[in-house]
Parts: structure tokens; sequence; C-alpha cells
């Protein structure tokens, strides 16, 4: 995949920065990327109960924080998704050790995190039986970077003027109506058809190109990159 | 193979198993030579002619029906005339296993490959 | 921004994916399929107003446009065009074939065999030119409505001698870890061994040989296996099947089988006309 954007610095390599400003920002890009997949994985996979999942997933990524235990990663060995991923398995193994609900929230930052919308999508949109988890994890990284992606296509589509590029995409990609088309579109918004395919062309480059400055900022290397790109093409969606 | 070439070999062949069966009657046995010769020549004229028709024909149940006309046709003249030495005359015993050999033929004709219909198929292919 | 479902992860994952085609001659229809290294889309070419069908190429198979151009072959897609897209991913047009993948047609074993021989002859052509596939599988070879035989998929491809490291599809991958062309028919053997799960013995015996675990004990060339497969449908000697008497006998007796059935019958129906006339 020649010619993917560099736009933004790996937040994994900036949670090692000296600048604590910088590794603040890099912090809080990771946990808002990946606290939603880390509570529904916890809910589902230890079935724990909305308030111990959320303990958990704070509690994850306060020790994390307070550890600085992601320094450890090593690109060669597995994805940073991956690694996360085998870390909240082991940080809750132990803490079901220690079984503790004091210790776990103990005196850790609490992270300003929507518990309560993530358990409505649990509940509104139930994971089939047997679903396998690991599959499961990656399907809700993929659905985070694409919810953030889409929130930094619309702030785009807005500096730039443009929101009628976001609107078009809104309504031919992510919320179409039965039967739509260029043409019903371009109707709605007075435009011709081929207006409408020059703005969605727009949109789906710039929500391409959001999609990989998520993605790089999310990995250490290049080879890695490359391989979350594509195993974004494969997850499965019912 | 071509169609007149199988009709050819075919008749020849049944036409020597016909005239083989001539050796169940005894009071023929000993022109069994001349019948064998008889019946081959009379297999592979029959052949040949509905080997040469067969390339204009598309068709099992024609090609049957032609190949027994045109070899009863053949066997008719000898059929028709009485047994030298016995005097009587054996018209339906020359006369169905020859036709017999022809509706064979006839239907092989047809039915199996040869060198035209496997090279209109290469070139519809 | 609310939670976004399912069915739009998938519209999503589809615009993502989807080339921006915006400054070409070319009009994105719908997406045909993903192979291995690229997405393959239907797209109208309104230079020369047809449908065609455009690759975009993942990382690490840039060589496979130049690849597919160098192998001009009624068994081989040919390569129309190329370039990159605005995001720098290459991409190239193809002839669109409208047919169905072979692991969704149903074959019996005759017609498979033939299909099968086409492949050979596919790859025996790129062998010539120096080209190993390397991810020879049913998914990758395409049956035309009009019956054409066309392998696909040529991002995994390399240049034969280079002994290219290992690519491809487990289950149709040789085990050597450096790709020849032997490797190739190690996958073609796997193939033949998909299309006729339950072969006859000189087939068995082709799949074996084609399948052995060391290179050099193979066919030396897919022309040497799309010979034997060619005996085995003529009903000839196998090479790579040593036959019993028993075997020998039953393999002329079915490709002489009309024959024996009409010399039957005519001694069957002349039996019966004699006894006839002998009452």
């Amino acid at each position: 995949m020649s010619g993917f954007p560099t736009t933004r610095r790996s937040t994994v390599a900036r949670i090692a920065s000296i600048d604590g400003e910088e590794r603040r920002r890099a912090w809080e890009a990771l946990v808002s990327a990946y606290w939603k997949p880390v509570y529904k994985y916890s809910r589902l996979k230890w079935k724990l109960d909305p308030d111990h999942a959320a303990d958990l997933t704070q509690a994850f990524f306060a020790r994390a924080i307070e550890k600085d235990f992601f320094r450890s990663y090593d690109p060669a060995k597995a994805a940073f998704r991956t690694f996360l991923r085998m870390c909240l398995d082991g940080f809750a193994a132990n803490e079901f050790k220690a079984a503790s609900r004091q210790k776990r929230g103990g005196d850790a930052t609490l992270l300003s995190l929507d518990f309560q919308t993530a358990e409505g999508e649990l509940v509104e949109h139930p994971a089939a039986p047997n679903t396998d988890l690991d599959a499961l994890f990656h399907k809700e990284w993929v659905r985070s970077v694409f919810t953030l992606s889409v929130e930094d296509l619309r702030s785009l589509c807005e500096a730039r003027g443009k929101p009628i590029c976001f609107e078009i995409f809104r309504e031919y990609d992510l919320d179409p109506e039965d039967g739509v088309s260029y043409a019903r579109i371009g109707e709605r918004h007075r435009i011709p058809a081929t207006t409408v395919t020059n703005h969605l062309a727009f949109a789906r480059r710039e929500f391409r190109r959001l999609v990989l400055d998520r993605l790089r900022e999310m990995t250490a290397t290049d080879a890695e990159f490359r391989s979350e790109a594509r195993s974004i093409l494969g997850a499965g969606f019912e | 193979m071509s169609k007149p070439v199988l009709g050819l070999v075919l008749g020849g062949v049944l036409g020597i198993f016909d005239g083989l069966t001539a050796w169940f009657t005894p009071e023929v046995r000993n022109e069994l030579p001349f019948i064998i010769m008889g019946s081959t020549g009379k297999g592979l004229v029959a052949g040949l002619l509905i080997g040469l028709l067969a390339r204009k024909l598309k068709s099992v149940p024609l090609g049957v029906l032609c190949g027994l006309l045109i070899a009863a046709a053949v066997t008719y003249p000898i059929a028709a005339n009485p047994d030298p030495n016995t005097g009587k005359v054996y018209f339906w015993q020359i006369i169905l296993p020859g036709s017999l050999v022809g509706a064979i033929v006839g239907f092989a004709t047809q039915k199996l490959p040869t060198k035209q219909a496997e090279s209109s198929r290469t070139a519809a292919a | 921004m609310s939670f976004l479902p399912d069915p739009a992860l998938r519209r999503l994952r589809d615009a993502f994916d989807a080339p921006d085609l915006s400054d070409s001659r070319y009009t994105l229809l719908e997406p045909i399929g993903r192979g291995g290294m690229g997405a393959v889309y239907a797209v109208h070419d309104a230079a020369l107003d047809r449908r065609v069908a455009l690759k975009v190429i993942d990382a690490g198979a840039h060589a496979e446009s130049r690849i597919v151009a160098r192998l001009e072959h009624p068994g081989i897609v040919p390569v129309h065009d190329s370039g990159t897209l605005p995001d720098g991913r290459p991409y190239y047009v193809m002839k669109l074939v409208e047919g169905e993948p072979l692991h969704r047609v149903p074959l019996e074993m005759p017609e498979a065999l033939r299909v099968f021989l086409r492949v050979c002859d596919a790859i025996a052509f790129a062998h010539s030119r120096g080209i190993v596939h390397r991810d020879l599988k049913p998914e990758n070879i395409m049956i035309g409505r009009f019956g054409e035989v066309l392998v696909l998929d040529w991002g995994v491809a390399a240049e034969a001698h280079a002994g290219a490291p290992r690519a491809g599809t487990p289950g149709f991958q040789a085990p050597e870890p450096e790709v020849t062309a032997a490797s190739d028919i190690y996958s073609l053997g796997m193939l033949l061994r998909e299309l006729v799960p339950e072969p006859r013995p000189p087939l068995r015996s082709i799949i074996e040989r084609a399948t052995q675990q060391r290179p050099e004990a193979r066919y030396e060339s897919a022309a040497d296996l799309a010979r034997d497969v060619t005996a085995f449908l003529d009903g000839t000697r196998v090479q790579a099947h040593r036959e019993s008497l028993g075997e020998a006998a039953a393999r002329l007796a079915r490709k002489h089988q009309l024959w024996i059935v009409l010399i039957a019958t005519y001694l069957v129906l002349r039996t019966i006309l004699f006894f006839w006339f002998r009452r």
C-alpha cells in the first residue's frame, strides 16, 4: 500500500515521549479508540456485569498509564491491537485473583468514558451466541476507528465549507434509505447527479485518508500499519 | 477413422461373424469358406455404402433405418436365389442377419466418434 | 457520533476500499471480489464505452500488471491499461470476464478434466515465459459464460528462476520454501484432487505424482502432467501409473465400450435368429 499518508505520528511511539503534553494526547487518542472494544470484550468474555466491566476498563487504562506497560510493546511480535488484548487478558486474570473491588478502582485516575452508551449498544445490538471473542474485539476496534474517522470527516467537511459532502456521504454510505440513488440525492439537494458523485468521491477519498491517518497513529511500524489496513478489509460484518 | 472406413471395418467384421454362423447348419458346413467370403464381401459393400450415406445424416433412427434398407438391398440378390447344391431358398435366413448387420453399422456410424465429428467439435470449441 | 451498526460498517469498509476514479476515464460500477493482493471492481470505460475489470493492487504486488501483460494467452485475462490512483495505490484494467469461479461450477468428471487441461495449458505457457503463478486454486480459475477457462489473480506471481518465497493458499501450497515451476505443478495436483474427489487408480497416481513432497519427483512440466491427464481421458496408458493386467483389460474395455456392446448385440440377436430358424 504505497502512498498511504503519514501525516500523524504513531501514538504508540508518542506514549514513550518525554514531553508530558504529547504523552497525554497520545494516551487520549489510544483510549478513545480502544475503550469500547475493551469494555465490550470484558462484558462478553468474563460475563461481567456492566459496573464491574466499566471498573475493569477504567482500571486497565489507569494502570496502563500509571505503570506505562505499553512501553514494552514489540512490533515484531504482534500487532498493537493484539498486544493490548493480551495485556488486558493478563491484567484481568491478576485482578480476578486479587478479587478486590477497592483495589481495582484503587487510587487510579478516573477517565471520562461513557459506559452507559457502550452498554446501550451492547443491549441494542447483542453479539451472536458463540461469537469468537478475538473476532469481536477486532470488529469493535474497527467500529471505533470508523466512528472516530466519521467524526473527523464531519469536522473536516465543515471546516472546509463543504458540509454537503458529509451529508451526501451520510445519505449514501452511512444511513441510506431504501432505493437510494445519486439522482434521488441530487433532487433532494437540487444539484445534478454528477455533482453528487463528485461530492461523494471527495468524502470517500477524505474518509479513506482519515482512516489511514488513525491507523498510522495507532500502529508502531509501517508493516503493522499495512497489516492493520488490510485487516480492516477482512473484518466480518453481518 | 472416417464414417465410410468405420462402416467398411464394422461391416466386414460383422460379415465374418455372420458367415461363421453357417457352421451351425450342417447341410451347408462344407461351403463355409465361400459363405464367409460372400457375407464378408456383402458386409464390406453394405458398410461402405452406409458409411458414405452417414456423412449426410445426423440422426440415429434414420441411420439405423437406412443401414437396414441398404444391407437388405445388398443381401437381396443372394437371399432370393436358391442354393445351388440343395436347390432350397433360404430367403429369411439370409436377409434377416444381413439386415441386422446393416442396422448395427447404421447405428455405429451415427454414434461412434469419427474423424469428421472430432474435427468439427474442435472447430466449435 | 452515534453507534455505527454492522451494515453501515460494511458500507464504510467498501467506501474505504473503493478506488477514487473521479479524474479518470473509468466510472466505478460495483465490486467483484477481493483476491490475494488486491480488490477487483467492474468499471465502465468511457473512452471505449464498455465494461472492464479494474484491479487495485495492494502492497508488494506492483509487478502484477507487468507480469500479466507479458502473458498473452487465451487462458489468461488480457491487460488493457494500468495506472496509479490519487491515493497512490497502483491499478490495472483488464477484460471483464462474465462467469463463475471454478469452485461454484458443478462439473462432471470428463468435463472437469477438460477444464483442468486448459488450466495446465495456461500455466505451461506462463512457465515457458519464466513466470510462476504461486496461488493456483479453484477460486482463481474462472469459467466464462461461453465455456472459456481463465486463470486469474497473478497478484503473487513471480519470476520462476528467482526461487521466490512461498506464497498462496494453504491446502494448495507446495511444501518447499522456495517456489519454482514445480510448486505450480504441486498446486495443479491439489486442484485436480479438488476437482475429482474420488479418482480412479490411474488418476490417483497422476495426483500423487504431481503432489510429491520432493519437487524433483513431480512431473517435469505442466505439459507432462496434461499429457498424462489426456491419456487418462483417451483411455490410453498413463505414465504415472503402473497398471495390472486386469486394469489394462478394463481400460481397453472402457475405451472400446461401444464397439464391444455393438458386436455383443449383434451376436445375441444372431443367436436368437439362429434358434428361431432351427425350430
